[in-house]
C-alpha cells in the first residue's frame, strides 16, 4: 500500500493531493499542467514537496515533520518517463541491467532475459535507443524499470509519444505486468481512452487538486461536479430544479426541469425547489422513433424525452447526434432549448438512419442519469 | 637549441591539467547540480584568476607559498619545503590560472546533461559515484574533454604568475613562455621564432580541437552502425 498526502507550492500553482494504491492501477487523470508530473516527481524522491507524508507499507519515504526524506535510491520505485530517458550511450542489455549493481553477471543475465521475453523484445541486446521504434524504447524502459524489482511502479504518460495501435498494445502489457506482480502502480495520463483502458482506481486532477477518485467507471458516469464532467468529456451537463420528489431517502425519485425544457426523473436525494446539476454521458443515450414502445433492459426505467435532431458529425467510428429538446413551454420564450449531445456506433447509426429535422424520443436510462450539487 | 623549456613547459602543463580536472571535475558537479550556501561566494573565488592581472595573481600567490607565504612558512619550518622558484610552483600557477577555464566548461557539459537521465539512475538504485562515471560523464564527455584542452593551453602559456613564484632560472624553472621573453631580451631572435613557432601551432590545434568538439557537442556518443528499421506493426 502507498499512502500519499502531500503540498507543494510553485510560483502560483499548489499541489494538494491525497491518496492510496493498493495492489492495484490507480491513474492520475487530468489536464497538462494539472500537478500530475510533479506528484510523480514528489513520491519517486527526484523532487521534495513542501509538506505531507509519503508511506509505503510501513516504511516512511516522505515526512515533513519528522525531516525524513529517503533518497531516491532508497525508495525503490520503478519510473517510466514520458520520454523514456534511455540512457543513449548503452546499449538496450546495458540499459536494463544498469539498476542490477548487487547482482553478479550470471544472475543478471539470467533477469535481463527473462524481461526482455516478457516485453517482447528479444534480440535487441545490442541495439541503442536510437536505433529502436518508439514502441520498442518504451517496452526496454518499462523493462528497466521492472528489472530492480520495484515496490512500486510510476507510470508519467508512458504511451504520449506511441501511435494508438501500439498503445493499445502496451497498455494491456502494462496490465498483464501489473497482474502477474501486483505492486501499487500509478499511471499519468491525459488520454480519456488509456485512462479507462488502465484504471482500477480513478483520480481525476486538476489545477493540483483531486476532484473526484473512485473505481474508474463510477467517476466516469457520476464525474460529481462541473469541472470534474468537462474533464471526463462528459458534454451532456444541465443545471435543473428539483420540482416534484416521490419516495424517501436513497430510494427517492426526482422530477427534474432543467431551464432548457429537459424534463426527465431520476433518483436523487435533494428537495424540492433544489438546484442540481444533471449529467448524463452521451454514449449512453439512445434515439428512438417518436411513437411506439421501447424496450428497456430488464429492471431499467427508461426517461424518453422529445426532441428534433439538429445536427449529425461523424468522429470516424461513431457519430455525434446533436437533437433539440421540443417542448412547448419554450414556444415563444426567450430560452434557448437545451441541446443534447448523443454518441451513436457507426453500425447503429446505419441502422437507425436518423435524418436532420427528425421528430424523435431520447432514451436515456435512469441509471445513467446522475445528479450532483450545482456550483 | 635548447630543449629545456619545452620539455619543462609540456611536464608543468600536463601536471597542472591533471590536478586542475582532479579538483575541478567535483567543483563542477558542485556547481551544476548543489545549492548550499556560499556557492556564489566560492565560484567568483574560483573564477577570479581569469579576470585577475597575472601579476596580481602571482602576488597574491607569493604570500601563500612564499618563504615567509601563509603556507609556505610552515611548510619550510616543519618539513623543511621550498615551493617558490621551483618547478613545483610553476605548476601550482598553472593550476590556479587553468582551473577556472575547466570548472566552467565541465560545469557546462554536465547542466546540458538532461536530468531525467540522472532521475532515471537514480530511481534505479545507483549511487551518485556510480551515475556520475557511468551516465553524466559518458554524456558530458564532449564539453568535458574541450575543457581539458582549454585548461591545458592556458597552463601552456602561463607567463605572469609563474614568472614571479617559479622565476627565470634556465634549466630549472625557465617555461617556453618565460624562454621566448628572455630571447627576445637577449636578442636572440632564432630561438624566440622556434618557441614562438611551437606555441603558435599548439594554439592553432587547440582551437580547431575546440571547435570540432563544440560543433558536435549534442551528438551521441556512439556512431550509429545500422539505420534504425522502418517502423512496423512490430514491438
Amino acid at each position: 500500500m502507498l499512502s500519499v498526502q502531500i503540498q507543494h507550492s510553485l510560483d502560483d500553482f499548489t499541489l494538494d493531493i491525497a491518496f492510496d494504491v493498493g495492489n492495484e492501477i490507480l491513474t492520475l487523470f487530468g489536464p497538462s499542467g494539472a500537478g500530475k508530473s510533479m506528484a510523480v516527481r514528489c513520491i519517486s524522491g527526484l523532487m521534495r514537496p513542501d509538506s505531507g507524508t509519503i508511506r509505503h507499507d510501513s516504511t516512511v519515504w516522505f515526512d515533513r515533520a519528522a525531516r525524513i526524506n529517503l533518497r531516491p535510491q532508497a525508495r525503490h520505485v520503478g519510473l517510466v518517463f514520458q520520454d523514456y530517458a534511455l540512457f543513449p550511450h548503452l546499449t538496450v542489455e546495458q540499459n536494463i541491467s544498469f539498476g542490477l549493481g548487487g547482482l553478479d553477471s550470471g544472475e543478471r543475465r539470467g533477469l535481463v532475459n527473462s524481461l526482455m521475453e516478457e516485453m517482447h523484445i528479444r534480440g535487441l541486446e545490442g541495439r541503442y535507443p536510437d536505433e529502436l521504434s518508439g514502441g520498442q524504447q518504451q517496452r526496454v524502459a518499462l523493462a528497466r524499470a521492472l528489472a530492480p524489482s520495484p515496490a512500486v511502479l510510476l507510470l508519467d504518460e508512458p504511451f504520449s509519444a506511441v501511435d494508438v495501435t501500439v498503445r493499445t498494445r502496451l497498455l494491456r502489457l502494462v496490465a498483464d505486468v501489473q497482474r502477474r506482480r501486483g505492486r501499487p502502480t500509478v499511471f499519468i495520463t491525459h488520454d480519456l481512452e488509456d485512462a479507462f483502458l488502465l484504471s482500477d482506481r480513478l483520480a481525476v486532477i486538476e489545477r493540483g487538486k483531486i476532484l473526484r477518485e473512485g473505481v474508474a467507471t463510477e467517476v466516469f458516469a457520476a464525474p460529481g461536479s462541473h469541472a470534474a464532467a468537462r474533464i471526463l468529456g462528459t458534454r451532456n451537463v444541465f443545471n435543473a430544479v428539483v420540482i416534484d420528489r416521490a419516495g424517501e431517502g436513497a430510494t427517492a425519485v426526482l422530477r427534474l426541469r432543467s431551464e432548457g425544457g429537459l424534463e426527465l426523473s431520476a433518483p436523487g436525494d435533494y428537495r424540492i425547489g433544489a438546484t442540481v446539476s444533471i449529467a448524463v454521458r452521451a454514449a449512453l443515450i439512445d434515439i428512438v422513433s417518436a411513437e411506439g414502445g421501447v424496450r428497456s433492459r430488464a429492471g431499467a426505467v427508461t426517461e424518453l424525452v422529445p426532441a428534433v435532431l439538429t445536427g449529425v458529425e461523424s468522429r470516424g467510428d461513431r457519430y455525434t447526434l446533436r437533437a433539440r429538446v421540443s417542448t412547448s413551454l419554450l414556444q415563444g420564450g426567450g430560452v434557448d432549448a437545451d441541446a443534447v449531445e448523443v454518441d451513436l456506433s457507426a453500425a447503429a447509426f446505419e441502422r437507425r438512419a436518423p435524418r436532420l429535422g427528425e421528430a424523435v424520443r431520447l432514451a436515456i436510462p435512469r441509471d445513467a442519469i446522475h445528479l450532483f450539487p450545482n456550483d | 637549441m635548447d630543449l629545456f623549456p619545452v620539455l619543462l613547459s609540456l611536464r608543468v602543463s600536463a601536471l597542472a591539467t591533471l590536478w586542475s580536472v582532479a579538483i575541478g571535475l567535483p567543483l563542477a558537479w558542485v556547481f551544476a547540480f548543489r545549492r548550499f550556501p556560499g556557492r556564489s561566494i566560492l565560484d567568483a573565488v574560483i573564477t577570479l584568476p581569469v579576470v585577475l592581472p597575472p601579476s596580481v595573481l602571482g602576488y597574491y600567490l607569493l604570500l601563500l607559498i612564499g618563504r615567509r607565504g601563509l603556507i609556505g612558512s610552515p611548510l619550510e619550518a616543519w618539513f623543511g619545503v621550498r615551493l617558490v622558484f621551483t618547478w613545483h610552483a610553476a605548476v601550482i600557477a598553472a593550476v590556479i590560472a587553468a582551473l577556472p577555464l575547466f570548472v566552467r566548461s565541465a560545469r557546462a557539459a554536465f547542466e546540458q546533461v538532461d536530468e531525467s537521465f540522472l532521475g532515471a539512475a537514480r530511481t534505479l538504485g545507483r549511487g551518485e559515484l556510480v551515475i556520475f562515471f557511468r551516465i553524466l560523464l559518458p554524456l558530458a564527455w564532449r564539453g568535458v574533454l574541450a575543457g581539458v584542452v582549454l585548461c591545458w593551453a592556458r597552463a601552456l602559456g602561463e607567463f605572469g604568475a609563474t614568472l614571479l613564484v617559479a622565476g627565470n632560472i634556465p634549466g630549472r624553472t625557465q617555461t617556453m613562455a618565460i624562454a621566448i621573453y628572455d630571447a627576445v631580451q637577449a636578442q636572440d631572435t632564432a630561438r624566440a621564432d622556434a618557441l614562438v613557432a611551437i606555441l603558435t601551432v599548439t594554439s592553432v590545434v587547440v582551437i580547431l580541437t575546440m571547435n570540432y568538439l563544440g560543433r558536435a557537442s549534442v551528438r551521441r556518443r556512439h556512431v550509429r552502425r545500422n539505420r534504425p528499421l522502418p517502423e512496423r506493426g512490430r514491438s
